[in-house]
């Protein structure tokens, strides 16, 4: 629990990073930072997880397997829900992406930990590549026509022309939901459980003894809200994941 | 410590982040793409063969025993049928031999019975003649006795003990 100078406590303090090696290339500074630990923590996981948890051919799993199994199947139907066919050859994106980001996410849960995806940047990244990606794969399967994706169908001639800029701005802000809506939940879930933790220790030892037994509710509201939190990890995974495929799906299929 | 008090909006480390989400992740994509889902999906495949083959196998023993249970009822059938006829049959036999073994019961019974009628009737007779030789004998002494044996008629007591006796 960091106290600042002033002497009161910072609940942004936990997304302070942290430089653990110092690395310059190219006059940027790209040094190992605690961002980077956990990245590659959560890389380390999910490729243990699916590469090292599976003991030969069992007709029945191991749990660790079994997880593998169902994370697969999971994105595989979702993949297949909302693309099709044609999606198949995403799949492996798709599958990379929402277990990296499930895998920062949850991880973030435990306390002491850094929440990477509770940094715009690192979400917004992977949001304008996704965007750059979908974009290129549309031009390359429908060449000029993609253009038509702004053109709503079955509309009043003299309405286009604002229902084109309205579609080009929803279509160009994609990248900006996407990393704001997983930026925003990681950063405000963490927050207020910081908050709160404060509230339980500054009652706790407030040496009253009329407000410390008090401080058992905020206790509890924590207990609860890192629940919910847990499920908020899974649904933005999810979210991250499925919105990705729907947008794909926008550039393979049209609408 | 940054300036603002949001470490997400200070860009000192962005160039670092997105450097080190890129290798991650590149590195994730890759082991992912390349070695892992090709095996998993090819675990899961192969033990969707062995589950479909596995079931494929029990329906097979399954016709086999039903095909065995059938034989069996048949078996059943067919032995029920034997043991209740062989029972027919020889239940035939045994009321023949009864028959037979009753009509010559009652064939040496009529022998046994006609003999016996016939040394009954030997007797009776006997008894009988027996029965008026000593009627005679002692009417013939009272007679004797009472008027003397001149006036015995011989053929008036015969007739009239034979004539008694028959009553």
């Amino acid at each position: 629990m960091a106290v600042e100078k002033s002497g009161a406590p910072d609940p942004m303090h936990q997304f302070d990073i942290v430089e653990l090696v110092d690395i310059e290339l190219f006059g940027l500074n790209l040094s190992f930072t605690n961002s980077a630990l956990f990245m590659v923590f959560s890389v380390a996981l999910i490729i243990f997880l699916t590469l090292f948890t599976f003991n030969g051919r069992a007709t029945v799993p191991t749990r660790l397997q079994s997880i593998a199994e169902l994370s697969y199947e999971f994105v595989a139907k979702m993949v297949r829900d909302n693309i099709g066919d044609e999606g198949q050859r995403y799949f492996p994106f798709i599958f990379s992406l929402f277990m990296f980001v499930l895998f920062c996410n949850m991880l973030g849960m435990i306390p002491y930990t850094f929440t990477v995806t509770s940094h715009i940047i690192v979400t917004f990244a992977l949001a304008i590549v996704i965007f750059f990606g979908v974009t290129l794969i549309g031009f390359i399967i429908h060449g000029i026509k993609y253009f038509n994706f702004f053109v709503p169908k079955g509309v009043p001639k003299a309405l286009l022309p604002l229902l084109v800029v309205i579609e080009v701005i929803s279509y160009l802000t994609r990248p900006v939901s996407l990393s704001v809506r997983l930026f925003a939940n990681m950063m405000a879930g963490h927050t207020m459980l910081k908050v709160f933790g404060f509230f339980v220790a500054g009652m706790f030892f407030s040496g009253n003894m009329f407000i410390a037994p008090l401080g058992i509710a905020p206790l509890a509201f924590i207990v609860a809200f890192t629940g919910l939190e847990i499920l908020v990890a899974f649904l933005q995974a999810y979210v991250f994941a499925i919105l990705t495929c729907i947008y794909l799906n926008d550039a393979i299929h049209m609408h | 410590m940054s300036e603002s008090s949001m470490p997400q909006l200070n860009p000192e480390y962005f160039a670092s982040q997105i450097f080190w989400l890129f290798i991650s992740f590149g590195i994730l994509y890759i082991v992912m793409a390349k070695f892992a889902l090709p095996k998993i999906a090819n675990v899961i495949e192969s033990r969707e063969d062995i589950i479909a083959r596995d079931v494929e196998d029990a329906e097979n023993f399954k016709k086999d025993s039903e095909v065995i249970e059938q034989k069996y009822l048949e078996s059943i059938k067919e032995a029920h049928e034997k043991s209740s006829l062989s029972i027919g049959n020889s239940r035939k036999k045994l009321y023949k031999n009864l028959e037979v073994e009753n009509d010559n019961f009652e064939k040496e019974n009529a022998i046994i019975i006609t003999k016996f009628e016939k040394e009954l009737l030997a007797k009776k007779e006997s008894i009988l003649a027996d029965k008026q030789k000593i009627a005679y004998e002692i009417s013939h002494d009272i007679i004797k006795k009472i008027i003397g044996e001149n006036s015995l008629i011989e053929d008036n007591i015969k007739y009239n003990i034979t004539r008694i006796s028959k009553n």
